[in-house]
């Protein structure tokens, strides 16, 4: 695994990306989606499977095997996102998720990297659970709430090693896109729309449509 | 630059009236420069569409420079009133551009300045006023009546409309209170009603929504849009993005920054940037505008890292104010006159009668079962119009019933309070009030089911003009420029008060007759708030803002006439919703519009 030099290079990215935007972009515009366009890690098949197991979303649809479909394919950036911002953390939260018993239902698993107990009335406060919700959160709403995170749990200062991941920022203009948040509500990201005139008046495509069978 | 070669017409300000303005003058060759406080327009749409997609707090300043997140007006060169400044410090000089004076409640609405104005994060409702609009004080005994009746603005309203684009069918709109001529046709059919609307009208028309509007017949009816329902003007028809405010990804909805560039196009308007107009020189003889001096600036950042870079007066024949309501009234109070008072005051009006939609908001869930499918199509398709005018207005402001589209977006930043609050184990929606977190499936099927559930009404409330709500000069504070900020005095009349009474037991009944859950909900820590009777409200500004130079039939008592002509300096004009008597219930943007084109024609008579 190359986390260093991955986090290296996005900080490259960032610094470059200062007299780059200085002429594409307004000025003070966060340059994080200049940064996204940088090599990432390529996400090992058990991230995708924790992903999955998370949001309650088939790795086919998290991941789907048309390579060709880089648009959709934000694993890695999550993925790099997350060993960037502390990569004990999501090592372990990964871990955490390969010691589960195969056999538990997913909804179990997912609470048990989520919450304290099976209860699911407080939230787990370790790294493991840092590191769950930063995942399911990035792929929800292609936003890293490394803020909002810590503001809800003080312990996860601790697990975001890297500073600059400790506050909220949208991750990309693609990763806002492709929130699936969006899909839940069967709908599409406010300022991104896929339908066409007049979509709004009729039933919106199901659940199943986005390949997905909660 | 300008002065080296007089204008026919010097216009301050690019949004929805100057753009207008500056184009039809520029069609009829009549030589016009455009002088714009803020930044150019965009290089590239997706520029302002990654700064939105990039913005964590999603406003309707988001896409629109200067960084609306950093809030530092006295080192900004062009600040402006945002909603961070509201939300994080609407009274902290240091935070929020709008100042104000002691007591005062703070003024919900915001505006841009940048080539395009407020107008590029209007949401393109296109409603005309009604006839009573116009004789509120007539007919109610309340606030002022316009100098002109309905009937003298319906020529202009249809101008509007066809150079706007908008999408409305005149079979609907009868039955709203407006009249049109014979045969006449929107540019454009309507835009279909949202699934949720479909929902709505039949539970609701015909229904009694408030004890004074027993008599009125409650109507659904869609709304007339900016839009383009069809291939329009060198533009698209709407996907239904859901994102009219703050900005429209494929410019389906028109926005003025396409006037200035059809202005431009002409071969006879100029345009200057970054360059503020702070006051108008009058000659002491004729009592005529002799110039607008102004101060250029390069540093858009905030804090600036430049102040002035240069200084100057740009002269023309004639000279319009076009730059939003408390702009205008800003740059009057600050143009002193040799032997006393200020330019265009001699009624002691300007600033004065400050008005908005302060809006109450509604939502709630449909009944388990039914759908409302929100977060998509336009941001509002249907609205309630037919409750607007009534004998209720002598006694309390009347409002008009916006449904909405999106959600709980707008009262709750759905859907990302939601989706938090079932991985935290919170409630700050008050759709986890067991306070439960859950993953995978379960948090599929839970969202889902609440967030395809989910729909808000906002009820924009007619504020009646009263003269002691104003904007005066800050004594205290200035922008990076040296240029005074504006001190607001803003109160919620009885009046309106006790309208937000009634839109409140409407928007009850409203969500019984839908079988709905209501979960609208007043947080009393909001500077936006006020107490009537016992019971707290919230109120929303609706980005409506008006009459701070208000036209009427009698100088002494109003700042311009009808043609929104200054009575006190013949070749001004002071143009926008600043100089409307009563903003009714309806988005004044289309009057708006219709305003500025009456006034065009009467400056091309005088050229």
């Amino acid at each position: 695994m190359h986390v260093g030099e991955s986090g290296h290079r996005r900080r490259s990215v960032i610094k470059s990306a200062g007299a780059l935007g200085a002429v594409l972009l307004a000025p003070k515009l966060p340059l994080w989606s200049l940064a996204e366009a940088a090599p990432s890690v390529p996400a090992p098949s058990l991230f995708v499977q924790a992903s999955s197991t998370l949001l309650g979303i088939p790795t086919a649809s998290l991941k789907p095997s048309q390579g060709e479909q880089d648009n959709l394919l934000m694993a890695d950036v999550f993925y790099t996102l997350a060993v960037t911002a502390g990569s004990a953390g999501i090592n372990g939260m990964l871990t955490a998720y390969q010691n589960l018993n195969p056999e538990t239902p997913d909804n179990i698993k997912a609470l048990a990297l989520l919450a304290v107990d099976s209860s699911g009335s407080a939230p787990r406060t370790d790294a493991v659970g840092t590191f769950a919700r930063l995942t399911m959160l990035a792929w929800l709403f292609g936003t890293w709430y490394g803020g909002t995170e810590i503001a809800n749990n003080s312990k996860a200062a601790q697990a975001i090693t890297n500073k600059d991941y400790q506050q909220d920022f949208i991750i990309s203009g693609r990763a806002y896109k492709n929130g699936w948040i969006w899909r839940i509500a069967q709908a599409h990201p406010m300022g991104f729309s896929q339908f066409s005139f007049g979509s709004w008046a009729s039933k919106p495509p199901t659940l199943q449509n986005y390949g997905v069978t909660a | 630059m300008a002065t080296q070669s007089p204008y026919d017409v010097v216009i301050v300000g690019s949004g929805h009236a100057g753009s207008y303005m500056a184009y039809q003058l520029g069609l009829q060759k009549k030589r016009v420069l455009v002088i714009e406080a803020g930044p150019t327009t965009r290089r590239n749409h997706e520029d302002y569409m990654e700064n939105f997609f990039l913005s964590t707090f999603k406003s309707p300043e988001s896409p629109y420079p200067p960084n609306p997140n950093a809030l530092d007006p006295a080192r900004t060169n062009a600040p402006r009133p945002t909603i961070q400044a509201l939300v994080f410090g609407w009274n902290d000089p240091n935070k929020s551009y709008l100042t104000y004076t002691p007591g005062s409640l703070p003024f919900g609405s915001t505006y841009e300045r940048a080539a395009g104005g407020t107008g590029l994060h209007w949401m393109g409702t296109s409603l005309r006023m009604t006839p009573n609009d116009f004789r509120l004080n007539t007919l109610y005994g309340k606030g002022r009546d316009w100098p002109i009746q309905y009937s003298d603005l319906v020529d202009n309203y249809a101008t509007a409309e066809t150079f706007i684009g908008v999408s409305a069918n005149v079979s609907d709109q009868v039955q709203t209170g407006v009249f049109y001529p014979a045969g006449y046709e929107y540019p454009m059919p309507g835009i279909p009603l949202s699934f949720a609307d479909q929902y709505i009208k039949p539970r609701v028309d015909g229904q009694k929504l408030t004890d004074d509007t027993a008599t009125l017949k409650t109507l659904v009816t869609p709304t007339p849009a900016g839009r383009n329902s069809v291939p329009y003007d060198n533009r698209r028809a709407c996907h239904g993005n859901t994102n009219c405010t703050p900005i429209c990804p494929i410019q389906a909805k028109y926005d003025p920054a396409y006037a200035l560039q059809k202005a431009l196009s002409t071969g006879f308007v100029d345009v200057v940037y970054q360059t503020v107009v702070h006051s108008v020189q009058v000659d002491a003889t004729t009592r005529s505008v002799s110039g607008l001096s102004y101060y250029t600036y390069d540093s858009i950042s905030v804090p600036a890292t430049s102040g002035r870079t240069g200084a100057g007066s740009a002269s023309g024949r004639i000279y319009v104010l076009a730059a939003s309501a408390i702009e205008n009234a800003k740059i009057l109070l600050n143009s002193p006159l040799p032997a006393g008072g200020t330019v265009a005051n001699k009624s002691d009006q300007v600033g004065r009668n400050l008005m908005d939609h302060p809006c109450y908001l509604i939502w709630g869930l449909f009944p388990k079962g039914q759908n409302s499918f929100p977060y998509r199509g336009p941001i509002s398709t249907a609205g309630i119009e037919t409750l607007r005018d009534g004998p209720f207005r002598s006694n309390r402001s009347a409002w008009r019933m916006e449904i909405g589209n999106e959600g709980w977006n707008w009262p709750a930043n759905d859907p990302y309070t939601t989706g938090l609050d079932w991985i935290y184990g919170t409630n700050a929606s008050q759709l986890n009030p067991g306070k439960k977190i859950v993953g995978s499936t379960n948090y599929v099927q839970n969202l889902n089911d609440l967030l395809t559930r989910q729909f808000r009404s906002a009820f924009l409330v007619e504020q009646d003009a009263e003269p002691n709500n104003r904007i005066q000069l800050s004594t205290t504070y200035k922008d990076n420029l040296g240029i005074p900020r504006p001190s607001i005095t803003y109160q919620l009349s009885e009046y309106v008060m006790r309208g937000f009474v009634r839109a409140k037991e409407a928007g009850s009944r409203y969500i019984q007759l839908l079988g709905g859950t209501e979960y609208t909900l007043t947080d009393p820590t909001q500077g936006t708030t006020f107490t009537y009777q016992g019971t707290a409200f919230n109120y929303a500004g609706a980005g409506h803002t008006c009459g701070t130079h208000v036209m009427g039939s009698d100088s002494a008592t109003s700042v311009v006439n009808s043609y929104q002509q200054s009575w006190d300096h013949s070749n001004l004009y002071i143009v926008g919703c600043g100089s409307m008597p009563s903003i009714g219930t309806q988005n004044p943007t289309l009057t708006m519009v219709s305003l500025a084109d009456r006034t065009t024609k009467q400056i091309l008579k005088s050229l």
